[in-house]
This record gives C-alpha cells, structure tokens and sequence, in this order.
C-alpha cells in the first residue's frame, strides 16, 4: 500500500484555500467545497487516502484558473463540478498513487496519472453528473468514454485505475 | 503569407499559465491544446522563417499584457495538426500571421488528440521579467 505523508497537515491545506477569499462570492463558495472536501477526508483518513495529498495542488490549479479567467481563454468550475471532485478524491483507493489535479481551460476538473507516453489516465469531471476518462494504457491502446458519476468509481474506472497501476509494458 | 496553411509550417501556441508547462520533460501539457469550449476552437500563430526570439516578441506584442505575460510558447509542424484530423485556419485578426484550429468535437478523445501534440511540441519558456521600478 502507498503511504502519502502530508508535512504540514490539515491546517496549511484549510490555509491555502482561503487565501484566494474576498476575490469573489463565488471564489469563496468554491473554496469552502475544497475546504469541506479536505475536513471530510482528514477526519475520515489518517492522510492516505491519495485524494487528501491531491486537494493542495487542486486549490493551486483553481487559483491559477482564477487569475487567467480575468484574462480570458479559463473558465472556471461551477460549484456541481468541485463537489464531484471532492466526492472523487474521496472515492479514490488507497492503492491508486497521488493523482496530479488540474482546471482544463473549459473549466472541468481533471485528475491525471502520468506513467510515461503511452501509460496515462485522465478522469475529469464537469458538474453535469459524468465523469469522462481518456487513457492511454499501452503503446497504441487509447480509451475514452463518459459514465455516470453519482460520488462513487465505477467499475470501467476502477478497471482502468487498476490496470494503468499494474501496467508492466 | 496566404490563407492555406502548408504542412509544412511551424505552428506557435503561446503559453499564459504555468500548469500548461512540463518543464521536466520540455514539452508543453496536454492541456496547452485543450480548446476552452469543447467543440470550440484554439488560437495558434504561423511562425515559419521567424527566430524564437521573433516568436516572443510577436506574442508579446499581440498576445501577453503586461498584467498577464506569457510564460512560453510550444511549437510544432502543421502536418502533425492536420494529422488528427484537425484543421488550421487563417485568421488574420490580431495578426495576419493568426490562425484557429478547428474541427474539435465535444468528446474525451480531445484529451488524447491534445496529448499526441503535446507530445510533439517542442516548448520555449520565457525568463520572468522584473518589473520597473
């Protein structure tokens, strides 16, 4: 099993996320779901969960999102959309690594595991109720689709999870 | 420069946000390619005959702003654009070195055709510029 050890704990991540209040009513809103999501999965986990060592970079995305939405060409997350990430990060076995969170310039919210060139995953999530993958498991096998997502992994993403893990290639 | 765009041109996308970048592996990320409307269009310059240093100075001058300087640029050929299918079309507003590339569809393959031209590109980041006293 993968241990994730956070230095600073809870309250530097809480920290973070709030930096960004004042910018906007929405941005405060938005903040507290990260927020929420990181008291959730603190006081549910002791830290191993690969979602808790996620939320960090995921409020340093949304805040780089922020500042380029003013300058055009980033929108941001509706709120239905954080709170699918949160919901997923907290779905995330404790066996998958750490994935790296991002804001795509439409405003989903993607988490990316990137093995090398031809071993990657993407799942990424809109706040419609979906959760869309792209992969590439293997040398020339690429895999896309759009499920439901209702706050827990399905079986064709834990599937994908497991083998892009165990990929030897 | 006319309005067809060649294969074998250089094609330029400037780079605002640093999470666009893979400096380890000096390349840009997949999501430099991504268009901000899912079936939209993403904004590209036609840099052929111009020097990486030309390259800066255009984008400084039509893309950046001094409130929101560029962070880089990654280039690659057209072919490898037309190559998944997309399209690259003139559009000489700001610019007439301007273009968009087009033919994106709303569907978690933009994911995997963004990768593939990430990973060819090759990226230049720019050194932070200090600000005047």
């Amino acid at each position: 099993m993968t241990t994730v050890t956070i230095p600073a704990g809870p309250s530097y991540v809480l920290r973070r996320a709030n930096s960004s209040e004042g910018v906007s009513p929405i941005a405060i809103r938005l903040t507290s779901i990260v927020q929420d999501a990181v008291a959730r999965a603190w006081n549910t986990t002791t830290g191993q969960r690969p979602g808790v060592a996620a939320l960090p970079a995921l409020s340093d995305s949304y805040r780089e999102a922020e500042v380029q939405s003013v300058h055009g060409g980033q929108s941001l997350p509706v709120p239905a959309a954080m709170r699918e990430a949160a919901a997923l990060l907290e779905a995330l076995p404790t066996w998958c690594a750490v994935p790296a969170p991002m804001i795509e310039p439409s405003g989903a919210i993607a988490f990316e595991w990137d093995r090398g060139p031809h071993r990657w995953l993407v799942f990424a999530l809109k706040g419609i109720g979906t959760i869309e993958h792209s992969a590439m498991i293997g040398r020339g096998v690429e895999l896309h689709g759009t499920a439901n997502f209702t706050g827990s992994l399905g079986k064709r993403e834990r599937d994908l999870l497991r083998d892009l893990m165990q990929f030897k290639g | 420069m006319g309005p067809t765009v060649a294969p074998a041109e250089r094609i330029t996308r400037y780079l605002r946000n640093s999470g666009h970048m893979r400096l380890g592996l000096q390349r840009p990320h997949f999501n430099a390619y991504m268009p901000q409307v899912a079936d939209g269009d993403i904004s590209v310059y036609r840099t052929m005959d111009l020097s990486n240093a030309d390259i800066e100075v255009l984008g400084a001058q039509h893309v950046g702003t001094p409130a929101n300087p560029l962070k880089g640029h990654c280039c690659l050929s057209a072919d490898a654009i037309f190559g998944e299918g997309l399209n690259i079309v003139s559009a000489p507003n700001p610019h007439r070195r301007h273009a968009n590339v087009t033919g994106w569809v709303n569907d978690p393959k933009n994911r995997l055709i963004a990768r593939k031209l990430a990973e060819l590109a090759k990226l230049t980041v720019y050194l932070p510029t200090t600000p005047t006293p």
